[in-house]
């Protein structure tokens, strides 16, 4: 029995005397990538330039202690520039929280984004929940930004999306695993936001990009973005702007959820999207009273009608649905897989879009 | 029902993830895999009553004694090790998938057949053990893992991520005929009463086949969550991109508000618990299947556990040596192909043992 147990021990000794340590390294001697940019390459050779902004911790962590440095490098694949990056600083790279991956919207303009993206979903350490957008004018401008109001770098960038600091419908978020599933799946088509640089270290985010599975095909405004992403996301804090005969009133949406349904008759797909808006008035050029609520109501409602629409008829002429009409109409046919993607490819461009949306003002504010 | 019946049985159940379950259906997800996974519940019921209720005319007698009261000795100590073999093989596979995953997501420096090491270790040690510590071993995993494994699962379910459309398009491929290999796959989620040739010895009273129906809704909920949570999050189309679509679906949610934001490390960790306990399962039976069958004179010898647990890793080991990820993969649906007529071909033996038994007695 004794002997049993000796011998165990020496042989967990000798298992773990096996484990030559190589795979921990201390932290000082890290450096941990933040966020990552890609764009075209300068040099006409090369596909890619690839920047790395890599953390510089810093002792005590106070608005404006977001130090980093920033690695750029040309080559024609993400794998060989990181590698050679690695010969560039003088600690290893750590890519495990990584969470914002930059694409210059040069880059999505010409295309190729399936095998752009193989490097992010191949590599095991590369968190599928990362934030992927475009970046105008470039990836590397967008990662080179130090705003003052920055505890860590890039954390701007981690807090404007998936409402986790600002809440605005304006900003549509996307993850990279998503991305990659939009990439693949038949009838569901990749967006993606832009990050705009602006002065003063500042950024907007309210356009996007939507794909086909390959390249930009039409870039969406503001005002288009927030009903892509009622459809998209169901997020609320969407203003409306009404107007009325002699002015107007802005409707601050507490929640606004877009929904649809799919029929196919005659050969015609006929789409109808319900757009759900609770809210109260805002703001107003002209004295509102109480008692006209609903016919406020139904002016906003028209409104909405016409954006939707405007928005949908607008995507499908560009051939592309972020939304999943198509993802639709595959889960509500049987047969073969491909039969019916090529069914629905033809019904697309035809579709006929009809809008039913119900608004409801709970008050028009504090005052009248 | 006996509890740790029931512990034996969900054990089984929620390991599919790592036995390459969810990657032999997802792979057939457009040819009936969804048929599949309707037919295999009444199949997998119907022969774990079948096997139970035989079952029942042999209180705490092992699979030897069963076996033979129908075959002679020559016939009935190579059947017998043929399933020792398949126990083994279980096992085996089990290991080596989660030392694969575990070098690849949690020490990528370490070398394959080290980790497996390591593990063969424990799994050794454990199974060494009497049944019915056996048994207390793994409800104390169960009981450890399973609250978390069901939060990951809820968080999934309830994950604004989550496309219920593309779940929907694999639903519709619901005319398609189900192929040997997707049915096997699915009812090994009902397989773990198996376990039951060993352990009916630390079972006092025979197991009452009263509540086994519940296992019925049970296996359903397991088999539907393990095949439509990673398509939802991967998509119908993307989601055969993924060598462990489970870890990846892992690895695409996001706990904002817990201590770690990425639930990948706890999946990591739940799942070898998990693992470990079925593994510790199959080697148990497997050992005491080629002990019964050895004549007594050598399996009583003190060596003789460490001999056999000695080949088993062994033969882990090469696997673990030779094989590269491909490999490792295709060996555990090869055996997965395999189980199920060899688990038919067992509940029938037990069943014509049982049916001679109720005629002479």
């Amino acid at each position: 029995m004794i002997l049993r147990r000796l011998l165990t021990v020496l042989l967990a000794i000798a298992a773990a005397g096996s484990l030559n340590g190589c795979g921990f390294k201390d932290i000082d001697k890290r450096f941990f990538v933040v966020a990552m940019a890609v764009d075209p390459a300068d040099n006409p050779d090369k596909l890619y330039k690839v920047t790395v902004k890599l953390a510089i911790p810093s002792p005590s962590e106070r608005f404006g202690s977001n130090d980093y440095t920033i690695v750029s490098e040309e080559t024609d694949s993400i794998a060989e520039a990181v590698r050679v990056i690695k010969s560039e600083v003088d600690k290893e790279l750590d890519l495990g929280h990584m969470k914002a991956i930059v694409i210059g919207q040069k880059l999505v303009e010409q295309g190729n984004m399936n095998k752009l993206m193989d490097w992010f979903i191949r590599r095991r350490d590369i968190q599928n929940i990362a934030w992927i957008a475009a970046g105008n004018p470039s990836g590397k401008a967008v990662l080179d930004l130090r705003p003052h109001t920055e505890r860590l770098p890039s954390n701007m960038l981690f807090m404007s999306f998936g409402q986790f600091g600002t809440e605005t419908a304006y900003i549509v978020s996307e993850y990279l695993f998503d991305f990659h599933r939009r990439l693949k799946e038949r009838g569901l088509d990749p967006l993606l936001p832009i990050i705009e640089v602006r002065d003063n270290q500042q950024v907007s985010i309210n356009r996007s990009i939507i794909l086909d599975k390959e390249r930009q095909r039409i870039v969406l405004q503001a005002l288009d973005n927030k009903v892509v992403n009622s459809f998209y996301q169901g997020i609320g804090k969407y203003d409306i702007r009404v107007d009325l005969n002699d002015g107007f009133f802005i409707i601050a949406a507490e929640n606004c959820k877009g929904t649809f349904t799919l029929n196919t008759r005659n050969g015609k797909a006929v789409i109808h999207l319900y757009v759900r808006v609770n809210g109260i008035v805002e703001e107003s050029t002209v004295p509102l009273s109480k008692e006209k609520l609903s016919m406020y109501e139904r002016a906003a409602e028209q409104q909405v009608n016409k954006r939707v629409l405007s928005l949908f008829y607008k995507l499908q002429q560009a051939k592309v649905d972020p939304i999943g009409f198509g993802l639709r109409y595959r889960a509500r046919h049987t047969g073969n897989p491909d039969q019916v993607w090529r069914d629905w490819l033809r019904l697309y461009p035809e579709a006929e879009f009809k809008v039913q949306s119900k608004v409801k003002l709970m008050s028009t504010g504090q005052i009248e | 029902m006996n509890r740790y019946y029931g512990y034996l049985v969900f054990l089984n159940m929620v390991v599919n993830v790592f036995v390459y379950v969810p990657q032999i259906l997802i792979r057939e997800r457009f040819d009936g895999a969804v048929n599949a996974i309707l037919l295999a519940v009444p199949i997998g019921m119907l022969i774990m009553f079948i096997f139970i209720k035989s079952l029942r005319r042999y209180p705490a007698r092992s699979l030897q004694e069963i076996l033979d009261s129908l075959l002679p000795g020559w016939l009935s100590r190579p059947l017998a090790f043929l399933f020792a073999s398949m126990y083994m093989m279980a096992g085996c596979i089990t290991m080596l998938s989660i030392g694969d995953t575990s070098v690849r997501y949690i020490s990528p420096e370490a070398p394959l057949l080290l980790a497996v090491f390591m593990f063969l270790i424990v799994v050794c040690m454990a199974a060494a053990h009497r049944s019915r510590q056996i048994l207390f071993l793994i409800e104390m995993i169960l009981i450890l893992d399973v609250p978390l494994i069901l939060f990951i699962i809820v968080k999934a379910f309830w994950n604004r991520s989550i496309n219920w459309d593309s779940v929907a398009v694999v639903g519709m491929s619901y005319t398609h005929l189900p192929s040997w290999t997707a049915i096997s796959g699915a009812t090994y989620i009902f397989s773990g009463y198996t376990n039951l040739v060993v352990f009916n010895k630390a079972f006092p009273k025979p197991i009452s086949p009263r509540w086994i129906w519940l296992f019925g809704p049970v296996g359903l909920g397991v088999l539907i969550s393990s095949f439509a949570v990673p398509i939802g999050f991967q998509g119908a189309d993307g989601v055969s991109d993924y060598i462990y679509p489970w870890i990846t679906t892992s690895d695409s949610m996001r706990v904002e508000l817990g201590f770690i934001e990425r639930v990948l490390p706890l999946f990591l960790l739940l799942y070898a618990g998990i693992s470990m306990g079925s593994t510790i399962v199959h080697w148990h039976v497997a050992l005491y299947l080629v002990k019964e069958a050895l004549p007594s004179s050598w399996s009583l010898k003190p060596a003789a556990t460490w001999t056999i647990f000695g080949t088993f890793a062994a033969f882990t080991l090469i696997f673990a040596f030779l094989f590269n990820e491909q490999n490792i993969s295709e060996l555990g649906s090869g055996w997965i192909r395999l189980r199920f007529p060899c688990e038919i071909f067992l509940v029938l033996l037990v069943l014509i043992a049982a049916l001679r038994r109720r005629r002479t007695v």
